[in-house]
């Protein structure tokens, strides 16, 4: 079993995350940011969250998470 | 007079659903041939209304004997997952529009579905199936898919089973020519290339891999089909064998009931256990993905896949167990309503085919 939140060492400054291909072609780091997004995107049900299809900065993926890429999310008040 | 051995019975699948319930197939060129590890072959049947210890004759035995409806012919098919006709199987199981894309400019097709949505009605994709063994060659219209489950035991190949639901409407001999004679299942299956993964508050966990715990899993899709659903009007079919005459009639429509989409993973038990503290904790999961893959790929970076993934889930139960003597925990997930897809499970199958892959 592996965790993402292990893995995330990778030097992204400046580097860009391709969600234009599908998980099955994109690198580790990057289909940890796409399902990561996807978990904040479906959890709100909004669908202009969704990665798919988008080019981000890891600025912009670190705002759309609300943490940093490799630390745990915020849960979302219950109910 | 020949007699037959029932592993003998060859069985085919249309391509394509029907253009509507009822419409079969008759051009071999529209079958897929298809392998089940349970052979069966079918023979309908035939539902007859009588009047037994009804009261008035005299007696309680028969005097009145007519046919009423055919019934609903029933089939199961188990077999390891291929990327020809179980993928296609798989994506009507869920009933929703199929997209298809070419993935990355290269040779390989995503084919995506959701599930069928409310306001589309209930009614799903239908097939024409083609069974014959001997006497026993049947052409049958308007079957659904009334279950669908992915599965897989260590790293055993990944099988599929689904369950076929039949209105009854069918034509014997089945008169369908130019059947193909080999099973297409487009590239060879592996084990051990299965993925199963869910993304969590701490990110994605895979549970497949070089640190792999996994034991068994599967994922499960049930249409609940509404059967004998009947209504005055409905079509009947004609049946002479010596001069003698029925007519009993099948239904127009084969619906939907209400859906459930669940799905089990056993994992070895670890010296934490966080599937457990998602459980309690009641949180969300999401991305649960099992995913069947072949040895080769359809295109660069792309292998040949049969994929089920429940958009948004819970964990049902986390139950303590055994395995070979290795402790266990088994976890129940349920699929919960995703608004963005429409339902509660998608399905992706990649291969080479370009088009008409649904």
């Amino acid at each position: 079993m592996t965790k993402k939140a292990d893995m995330v060492d990778k030097e992204y400054d400046g580097a860009l995350f391709d969600f234009t291909v599908g998980p099955e072609a994109m690198d580790t780091q990057t289909r940890e940011a796409y399902y990561r997004l996807r978990y904040v995107a479906l959890n709100r049900s909004d669908e202009t969250l969704l990665p798919e299809g988008r080019v981000m900065t890891l600025a912009e993926v670190e705002t759309a998470l609300g943490v940093e890429l490799g630390e745990p999310l915020t849960p979302k008040p219950c109910c | 007079m020949a007699d037959y051995l029932i592993n003998d019975v060859a069985l085919y699948v249309s391509k394509r659903p029907e253009s509507a319930l009822n419409t079969g197939y008759t051009a071999g060129a529209d079958f897929l041939k298809i392998r089940t590890q349970q052979p069966a072959f079918v023979v309908p049947q035939v539902e007859f209304i009588n009047d037994a210890g009804i009261p008035g004759n005299g007696h309680e035995f028969i005097t009145e004997w007519c046919a009423n409806y055919v019934t609903h012919p029933a089939f199961t098919f188990t077999d390891d997952i291929n990327f020809g006709i179980a993928g296609r199987l798989a994506l009507r199981a869920l009933g929703g529009t199929v997209t298809t894309a070419q993935q990355g400019g290269t040779t390989a097709y995503k084919h995506s579905c959701s599930m069928l949505p409310v306001a589309s009605g209930r009614q799903l994709p239908s097939s024409t199936m083609v069974s014959e063994l001997g006497g026993a060659t049947f052409r049958l219209d308007g079957l659904v898919v009334d279950r669908f489950r992915l599965s897989q035991n260590r790293a055993d190949r990944p099988q599929y089973s689904v369950d076929m639901i039949g209105t009854g409407d069918f034509t014997t001999p089945h008169g369908v020519t130019s059947l193909p004679a080999t099973v297409a299942t487009a590239s060879c299956l592996s084990g051990a290339g299965t993925s199963v993964a869910w993304t969590d508050l701490d990110g994605t966990t895979t549970f497949t891999g070089a640190a792999c715990s996994l034991r068994s899993w599967f994922v499960e899709v049930q249409n609940n089909t509404k059967l004998n659903d009947r209504c005055p009007g409905d079509s009947t079919l004609t049946l002479t064998y010596d001069a003698t005459t029925t007519t009993p009639a099948y239904p127009g429509k084969l619906r939907r009931g209400t859906r459930a989409v669940t799905a089990q993973i056993v994992l070895l038990l670890d010296s934490t256990i966080v599937p457990w503290e998602r459980f309690v904790t009641g949180q969300a999961i999401t991305d649960v993905t099992f995913k069947a893959q072949s040895t080769v790929e359809a295109g660069t970076a792309y292998k040949y896949t049969v994929n089920y993934i429940i958009p948004k889930a819970r964990i049902q139960a986390v139950t303590p167990g055994e395995n070979d003597g290795d402790a266990t925990l088994t976890i129940d997930l349920i699929g919960i309503y995703d608004s963005v897809s429409g339902g509660a499970l998608k399905c992706e199958v990649i291969n080479q085919e370009t088009s008409n892959y649904d």
